[in-house]
């Protein structure tokens, strides 16, 4: 069997660099413009709702007792989660050298920064008082005070802004070069003053290729250990409780997996429709679409593995409550219906990965991711609302439904996302043009090799 | 015109707020009271700048006085700062109160400052003034007075029925009715029939090792918190080997008292005559006793029935005489009390368990009922009516056509605390004063004299109802104070002499009269006038007489309706008490409604479909005599089958802006021949539904370490049953060691009834605010304490038990760790504390808190509830802050107490004595079930409790090691009906 190349053909730089950077400069299409004011509008809406959020009350979510985390915590690990494919491709298969990664990379790495944008939205409008969120930061207060080190949450600031700062500047390093290739290629003075000002100078020299390599690889080496550990991290806000069906030593592998698993699903979702709105078959192939499916059918399987231990560990403790949670809260409680879905998406849907045709098929593979995505939504959802609508206190059990406001801000952070994303996939170069020519010219010595 | 009018109100309403100013005023008009003195002296306003004697910014002053609940006195401790009355608590040494208080006491404080209390005199809706009122009371009619009538509530005051009797005079041929909506005694038609005289019976639950209760709720008596101190004394089981008495209940609906119930049979109302006639059977041995009417009656029981009955005749008849209690509800018909007396002196409790006294609410002495009092009116026999309290207007049978006899009345006045139903029919309306705004007297259940002392100037300018019928009598208006003190005076020889300038100052000579009238007055009352116990001779034949009655009445068949008091609104009188209103009632946790209970079984025959409670409810038609009245049906495990209860006192459409809408009216289902319970209602379903609010969802425990429960024999046996829930825990971290006193509770569910009483104390003490309807469905009530009731034992016979949960303090607390700004920390005594200028509100803590006692403010709850706004405010407690939204909060153990305490301490240079600090909940508590102390005082209860077997943390599996601990609810249940 013959492989599917990684770049079809054998384009020229020239080539390369129009067919890369021609989005950059040509006038914005009219799909582009409607997905952007539409996407804009759902921005707005967000910031409507944070502010409506923030002069009422976070009562205007359906948040109660017991149930005092929802839907912001279930939107926020599932952002989160989603920036992980990003890293994951961008920094591990670097340092695994995997060649397929450069046509993905970029935009993979963007989705990342954008996902932790929205993520970072949510601990935030969470607080009952948001204008003290600085308190969660060590910072030399004149009283003194610091915050709980005991706790998960103020990990869960520096995890965050960690990932996001080591994101950004991994996504910005990449893109100097191409910053410059677009400075170099655009028509008209003012385009070249602007993207010259983000090129920072870059000429294309051997030094500056050592120094941008070196600089590259250590940011890699940097980015690589928060794939784990960020996920892990934000697993212990609820791994060190001590509420059945929190309480779980499995989590921080069984939520990085997870991550993975749901960023692998997103990556899917964004990358079949701008390859082929864009016309790229030829650099984001079919053998992308494979490899991606794969990563998401492996993380996929240790998902399940996680849900089968703790269904187990459940069952096996004994602990009446902890047993309640998992074989009756989970699976006929007030919002079972969206343990199931979680199921459904999570365990079956990505069997069909194990066909190759379903892998291949752009529309297939897509369909199967966006489920994904919807079932990791819903693992979060019933890991943190089911197990605290069915805790220790019986005469407190209570169900959750979330708001108008709820559901608003959620859509308000999927607009949010999509609008930086269009905004990105228009004035950036979105695939490393860079990089593709390394590839293509690699790809030609071991052809003449 | 609409627009001038609109213009009239509302500058009306605004210069009926209470502001700033005026406010200061009264509290310093009030302060000067509290020197002791009348509010008839001058007046002056004192400013600040030199304090009132005993008046101390920021220092409580406490004062004795009395509330009366139908028409009985409650001693009471009111706590009173800079002049404002914040908080009130039972007074110890008063017969009725014991140091306890029920949720009607707690909430009385409220009541004072309720913003929708009537502020004006009105006369056919528009303004009015009280001189012209005056002008009427004091010539309401012509000659003697022969279409004159008045109408009051059943009161127990001295003072009121002298001034009735004063009316009387005046208009000899004028007439009386007292009358109130739902019984406040036991009829004394029984004891008239059997010894002779209206007697009032006088129980003593703490000699009684066995007590039937039949439909006697005893230990939710709303005036008398004896019944169940007493009875907690003989519940409570000390040791394994300890004793214990028997509980046997027989009532249509769940109460307080049904769900401690060892041996509990639900049945309608109208059955307990049937089986009060079997015990009689099978105990009563005189030959006489035993007649053809006896065996009828007593051969209708079923099978459920007879078992119960020859098991209780059994145990009754194995226990020592005079050693058991048989009580019969207020509900009940005469005749069935009268088998119940019989039924005692049958068992020898007559003169041990069971005397008589004098009734404290006289029955004899209205000149009519209120069915007369109608027909008069109807027939245009009355020419000026006085409505002088209650609420005729929403409260009277249905059958009686209130509302048209009215407008057959020339002229009427209505007096009362709010401008209700009442007052809109009446020509006249005059804003009654609040108990604790004035003078007055009123006695206990035993009789004892207790006085009415005012807290605060009247708010409003109002007036009490003797200053009213001092007019109508024509009596010299001295006031109340001094006609009190005259009443004091007069038997002691004293002689009142006016002053020269009027007829207002009043001097009393004998300064060792007036010595003891200062005791009197801090004290609250006068125990020397309890009446004397009497133990009468009963005549047979009245048993006799009672059965024949019974068993040629027809007892009803088909659907049984139960009117009951609402445990929270009683009458309805209470019904625009925001903290009343959003009380879980005991047992089925329903607030801001009411609704029809029934038995699952008889929903399931009636069609009616089976909801979760988080679902909005199955509406329903019950009708009954061709009238009917639409509601939602609550299941309710233990209910009687082919019975419907529902609860008086909601529907209300008074100028009471809280309770308006709440509910529904079940008065209008309710007729003047059947007024607790009657026969052959009907059900019908209806399309709708409505959603009601309930702050527990579930009542089993699914098998959780919460409220653990035992029987006796199985506490004989295993004394250390709850020895798993108490046992060392494993840490790697070494103990710590706390520093002086060790805060901790200990809460007996044995003897807990699940009244609630330790609710409202704590939102009065602790500034909770209320969230409303809404807000509760959605989880977000506020109370600091709640009680949990899980159910004990089968649906059909279904007990339950009662658990107070508040903030347990953990050791190991679990909401600590997990604070990323430690918002809530340990205290060097051992408190969980909560510092909520440091929390931002992230909520962890709750999450991590096993016992979900921490609460949120979602919002700004002082704003975003109008039932927190207006006058409301001035009874927050200045000690606790008003947490503003955002942050989270909790039981503190009432912390604003202990340091108090310890400040007191720290200059007297000395330690905490052992008693000087309880928390709310436990001072409020009517059976003492809660005991706070410091474990550092060995010799308190509250040490010793935990000292017992049958003492555990709740989910102690947790590791949380909470400093309160609970003990098992031990049942008692008799073995031949398990």
């Amino acid at each position: 069997m013959i492989e599917t190349p990684v770049l079809v053909g054998a384009p020229s730089d020239a080539e390369l660099t129009l067919a890369l950077t021609r989005s950059v400069w040509q006038p914005p299409r009219k799909a582009w413009l409607a997905l952007l004011g539409l996407s804009g509008l759902f921005a707005l809406g967000l910031f409507a709702l944070i502010a409506y959020t923030f002069s009422e009350g976070v009562g205007l979510w359906g948040n109660n007792i017991p149930v005092a985390w929802a839907f912001a915590i279930i939107n926020f690990v599932w952002w989160i989660g989603i920036g992980h494919a990003g890293t994951f491709i961008s920094a591990v298969l670097l340092l695994l050298e995997q060649s397929w990664r450069t046509s993905i990379n970029r935009f993979a790495e963007a989705m990342t920064l954008f996902a932790v944008v929205q993520a970072g939205i949510f601990p935030l409008i969470h607080l009952g008082r948001p204008w003290f969120a600085y308190w969660l930061v060590p910072y030399p207060a004149t009283m003194e005070l610091w915050p709980n080190f005991k706790s998960a949450l103020p990990w869960d600031a520096a995890a965050v802004s960690t990932y996001f700062t080591v994101s950004l500047l991994f996504w910005y390093l990449g893109l100097i070069p191409d910053l410059a290739v677009v400075r170099d290629a655009a028509p008209g003075i003012w385009r070249r003053r602007i993207y010259g000002v983000f090129a920072l100078g870059w000429r294309g020299s051997a030094r500056h290729l050592r120094h941008y390599r070196i600089a590259y690889g250590m940011l890699a080496g940097l980015a690589t250990p928060l794939v784990l550990s960020v996920h892990s991290v934000v697993s212990s806000d609820f791994a060190i409780t001590i509420l059945p069906g929190w309480h779980s030593t499995l989590f921080p592998p069984y939520f990085v997996a997870g991550a993975i698993f749901s960023g692998f699903a997103m990556v899917t979702t964004l990358m079949v429709p701008i390859r082929r709105l864009f016309g790229l078959e030829h650099v984001i192939t079919t053998r992308h679409l494979d490899n991606v499916a794969k990563f998401t059918l492996l993380t996929g399987l240790i998902v399940d593995f996680s849900y089968l231990c703790e269904f187990y560990i459940a069952w096996y403790s004994g602990e009446a409550p902890e047993y309640y949670t998992f074989f009756h809260a989970f699976i006929t409680g007030p919002n079972a219906g969206i343990f199931w879905t979680a199921m459904v998406c999570n365990v079956l849907v990505p069997q069909l990965y194990w066909f190759s045709a379903v892998r291949r098929h752009p529309i297939a593979t897509l369909c199967v991711a966006i489920l994904v995505n919807v079932g990791m939504w819903s693992e979060r959802f019933f890991l943190i609302v089911i197990s605290l609508e069915r805790e220790y206190s019986v005469s407190a059990w209570r169900a959750y439904s979330p708001t108008w406001v709820d559901w608003g801000i959620f859509a308000g952070t999927l607009g949010f996302f999509l609008f930086l994303f269009l905004l990105f996939i228009k004035y950036v170069p979105f695939v490393p043009v860079s990089e593709v020519k390394e590839l293509a010219r690699e790809l030609a010595e071991e052809g003449h090799a | 015109m609409a627009d001038q009018l609109l213009q009239i109100r509302r500058r009306r309403s605004q210069e009926d707020e209470l502001t700033r100013r005026r406010f200061l005023e009264l509290v310093s008009a009030s302060a000067a009271l509290a020197s002791g003195c009348s509010p008839d002296r001058p007046e002056k306003i004192l400013p600040y700048t030199e304090n009132p004697r005993d008046v101390t910014p920021g220092v409580s002053t406490y004062y004795a006085t009395s509330l009366l609940i139908d028409g009985f006195a409650t001693g009471l401790v009111a706590t009173t700062r800079e002049g404002r009355p914040v908080k009130i608590e039972g007074n110890p040494a008063h017969p009725a109160s014991l140091g306890a208080t029920n949720v009607w006491h707690q909430a009385s404080v409220l009541e004072l400052y309720d913003p929708d209390r009537g502020r004006a005199v009105s006369k056919r809706g528009l303004p009015a003034t009280w001189d012209a009122l005056d002008a009427f009371l004091a010539r309401p009619v012509t000659g003697q007075g022969e279409k004159l009538r008045l109408l009051l509530e059943p009161t127990s005051s001295p003072l009121v029925h002298a001034l009735v009797s004063a009316v009387k005079q005046r208009f000899p041929a004028s007439k009386v009715t007292f009358y109130a909506p739902t019984p406040g005694q036991v009829p004394g038609a029984a004891a008239r029939a059997l010894f002779g005289a209206t007697l009032a019976p006088r129980w003593d639950l703490s000699h009684a090792d066995v007590v039937v209760a039949l439909d006697a709720d005893f230990l939710a008596t709303p005036h008398d918190l004896r019944p169940a101190r007493d009875f907690a004394t003989r519940r409570r089981v000390r040791a394994s080997d300890g004793a214990m008495n028997r509980l046997y209940v027989v009532e249509p609906s769940v109460s307080v008292t049904g769900s401690l119930a060892d041996v509990r049979l639900a049945r309608p109302a109208r059955r307990v005559q049937l089986l009060a006639a079997a015990l009689l059977a099978a105990l009563d041995k005189r030959p006489d006793a035993s007649n053809g009417a006896l065996t009828r009656l007593a051969g209708a029981l079923d099978d459920d029935e007879r078992r119960f009955v020859a098991a209780l005749v059994k145990d009754l008849a194995s226990r020592a005489p005079g050693a058991t209690l048989v009580l019969a509800g207020e509900r009940q018909p005469a005749e069935v009390h009268v088998l119940a007396y019989a039924l005692n002196v049958a068992l020898g409790n007559l003169g041990a368990t069971l005397s008589f006294s004098e009734q404290a609410v006289p029955e004899t002495a209205g000149d009519q009922d209120l069915p007369a009092l109608a027909r008069e009116m109807h027939a245009g026999a009355v020419d000026a009516l006085l409505v002088l309290g209650g609420n005729p207007a929403y409260d009277a049978p249905a059958d009686l056509g209130w509302t048209r006899a009215l407008q057959a009345v020339p002229v009427s006045l209505f007096a009362g605390l709010y401008a209700n139903e009442t007052a809109r029919a009446a020509t006249w309306y005059a804003p009654l004063a609040h108990p604790f705004e004035t003078w007055g007297d009123g006695r206990a259940q035993d009789g004892t004299w207790s006085l009415v002392q005012p807290l605060i100037r009247s708010l409003h300018g109002a007036r009490s109802v003797t200053e009213l019928l001092a007019i109508v009598a024509g009596a010299p208006r001295t006031g109340d104070y001094a006609r009190l003190r005259s009443a004091f005076g007069a038997p002691r020889g004293e002689v009142r002499r006016l002053d020269e300038s009027g007829a207002e100052r009043l001097e009393h000579t004998d300064p060792a009269v007036e010595s003891a009238w200062e005791r009197l007055l801090a004290r609250g009352f006068d125990e020397s006038t309890a009446f004397p116990r009497q133990v009468p001779e009963p005549r047979p034949a009245a048993v006799t007489d009672a059965l024949t009655r019974l068993a040629a009445r027809d007892a009803g068949s088909g659907l049984e309706l139960d009117f009951l008091r609402s445990p929270t609104v009683h009458d309805g009188r209470f019904a625009n008490l925001s903290w009343l209103l959003e009380l879980p009632a005991p047992i089925v946790k329903l607030c801001w409604d009411n609704a029809f209970f029934m038995s699952p079984a008889t929903a399931a025959r009636l069609g009616i479909p089976a909801v979760e409670r988080s679902e909005p409810h199955p509406v329903v038609e019950v009708s009954h005599e061709s009238r009917s009245v639409r509601g939602p049906v609550v299941v309710l495990d233990g209910h009687a089958d082919d019975t419907v209860s529902v609860w008086l006192g909601y529907g209300r459409d008074g100028d009471e802006r809280l309770a308006k809408g709440v509910g529904f009216d079940a008065y209008r289902l309710r007729t003047n021949d059947a007024p607790s319970f009657a026969s052959g209602a009907s059900v019908k379903l209806r399309p709708e539904r409505y959603p009601l609010a309930f702050t527990q969802l579930e009542e089993r425990q699914h098998e959780r370490a919460l409220a653990l429960t035992t029987t006796l024999a199985a506490y004989r046996a295993h004394p250390d049953f709850t020895a798993e829930h108490k046992r060392p825990l494993p840490s790697i971290l070494p103990e710590y060691r706390f520093e002086g006193p060790a805060w901790a509770m200990s809460i007996d569910l044995t003897i807990c009834s699940g009244c609630s009483a330790c609710v409202v104390a704590c939102q009065a003490e602790n500034n909770v605010l209320v969230v409303g309807k809404e807000q509760v469905r959605n989880g977000r009530v506020m109370h600091w304490l709640r009680v949990d009731s899980y159910r004990v034992g089968s649906a059909k016979s279904a007990r339950f038990v009662h658990q107070p949960m508040m903030c347990q303090h953990c050791g190991d607390a679990p909401c600590e760790y997990v604070c990323p700004v430690n918002a809530t920390v340990h205290s060097p005594d051992g408190l969980n504390e909560m510092v909520y200028n440091r929390c931002v509100g992230t909520r962890f803590c709750s999450n991590n808190c096993p016992y979900k006692v921490r609460r949120f403010n979602w919002f700004d709850w002082s704003v975003h509830e109008r039932a927190n706004q207006g006058s409301v405010e001035l009874q927050r407690n200045p000690e606790v802050s008003v947490r503003e939204r955002g942050v989270m909060e909790k039981c503190t153990y009432c912390v604003q107490r202990i340091r108090a305490a310890e400040i007191r301490a720290r200059i007297e240079r000395r330690e905490i004595r052992a008693g000087e600090v309880t928390s709310a909940c436990a001072q409020a508590c009517p059976t003492q079930a809660i005991r706070f102390g410091s474990l550092t005082h060995g010799a308190t209860a509250m040490v010793e409790w935990r000292a017992e077997p049958r003492s555990y943390y709740a989910l102690h599996e947790t590791g949380a090691r909470p400093r309160t601990m609970y003990l098992a609810r031990v049942d008692n249940p008799n073995p031949e009906l398990t």
